[in-house]
């Protein structure tokens, strides 16, 4: 079984993804967080396959999150969530770590694609 | 009591005499203070509008983004489970899911360019990331190669980082507008106490004594977001020889800013 961790400050964007890819990855476990505390609890409690990670949070940033995601748990695959498309975004969020970068406009499709592969170990 | 002597030669009926006028020049002075007073006032008063407006463009930006801008992003997510849970023979439903999902995605992308043109969310990423991201902007949006060296990609104060970011648009935007340039260049480095914003192009360039320039308000507002911040935006130029700007703000020193040496 698939165990996916979501994070991101709005309750309805996360229902929305946890809909989504409940339809794609079959039998899927998925967990919430909305904001850096909470991730880091989830992150403590479970073993989570692989993160969602909205770069926009409150109080402290996603790409902070993200190197305390990776300070903790390295092994874990994060594909960071954001609904800015520039590519300085991205190339800051990769550098930091993370395994995909993808805008949260993107077609669904794309992003069950992304996480289909961040899961059979490769990078975007 | 200010008075101002003046001593004048003359002749009165063929002798040599000298005239002395005083002034009292007490209200001439009060008048001077006043005005240096009225004018340090001003200055206070557009150094916090510009604040105001700034820290309101940040928050109705973020909450066009953050707030609009998820919701439609949530809509367009629950319009493609829904596509994907119809039947292929549902093909009138399906296609009117399909241009409802086009509809979100415009909006989204009209969101993205309301909010982006108050405030661009990359200055979150710091000056060096905005300044990039503006560069590639511009260039694309009006041909003129623009280059750009980023020697520091130190994060600054937030003042420090949007008002070299506005003072970097404004003058991108004189370039598109009113020079004949084909190329441009854009430097960013940190000097010893000082950070330096630099730029330059290739137009024809204009005379500095053209007294059209001391009304120019985007010039002047330059001067003011970096005066706000002790610092200072200089502009040399000369027909034929292209146009330099050079906008620095002081840094605090590693004492202030709480820095270990």
């Amino acid at each position: 079984m698939i165990r996916v961790l979501i994070v991101d400050d709005h309750a309805i964007v996360r229902r929305g993804l946890r809909r989504l890819l409940s339809d794609e990855l079959h039998g899927a476990a998925f967990g919430e967080a909305s904001n850096a505390r909470q991730a880091l609890e989830e992150l403590r409690g479970e073993k989570w396959d692989v993160a969602l990670l909205d770069i926009t949070l409150p109080g402290k940033s996603g790409l902070d999150l993200l190197k305390e995601l990776k300070a903790a748990r390295p092994r874990l695959p994060v594909l960071v969530l954001s609904a800015h498309p520039e590519d300085q975004f991205a190339l800051r969020t990769l550098k930091a770590g993370a395994e995909g970068y993808l805008p949260k406009d993107s077609a669904p499709e794309e992003l069950v694609k992304a996480i289909r592969k961040i899961l059979a170990g490769g990078d975007m | 009591m200010p008075v101002r002597l003046s001593l004048n030669p003359l002749r009165l009926d063929g002798t040599r005499a000298v005239c002395l006028i005083a002034s009292d020049l007490s209200q001439t002075k009060r008048a001077e203070r006043e005005l240096r007073a009225s004018s340090e006032q001003l200055r206070s008063l557009a150094a916090h509008l510009m604040t105001v407006r700034e820290e309101e463009r940040t928050r109705i930006s973020r909450e066009v983004h953050d707030e609009l801008g998820q919701l439609l992003t949530a809509v367009n997510m629950d319009l493609a489970w829904l596509a994907g849970r119809l039947p292929l023979k549902n093909g009138q439903m399906l296609e009117r899911i399909r241009s409802t999902r086009q509809l979100a995605e415009s909006l989204i992308q009209a969101v993205r360019k309301i909010s982006t043109e108050l405030r661009p969310g990359i200055l979150d990423m710091g000056l060096a990331a905005a300044v990039e991201w503006q560069v590639q902007e511009f260039q694309a949006r009006t041909g003129i190669q623009c280059n750009h060296r980023l020697l520091t990609r130190e994060a600054f104060a937030p003042d420090v980082s949007t008002a070299l970011f506005r003072i970097l648009q404004e003058s991108l935007t004189n370039i598109a507008r009113h020079a004949k340039a084909t190329r441009a260049e854009v430097v960013l480095q940190k000097q010893r106490d000082r950070l330096v914003l630099w730029m330059r192009d290739n137009d024809r360039g204009f005379d500095q004594a053209d007294p059209s320039l001391s009304k120019s308000l985007g010039l002047l507002g330059m001067r003011e977001r970096a005066a706000i911040l002790g610092g200072q935006v200089n502009i040399s130029s000369a027909p034929g020889k292209g146009t330099t700007v050079t906008a620095w703000i002081p840094l605090p020193s590693p004492e202030e800013s709480g820095a270990k040496p």
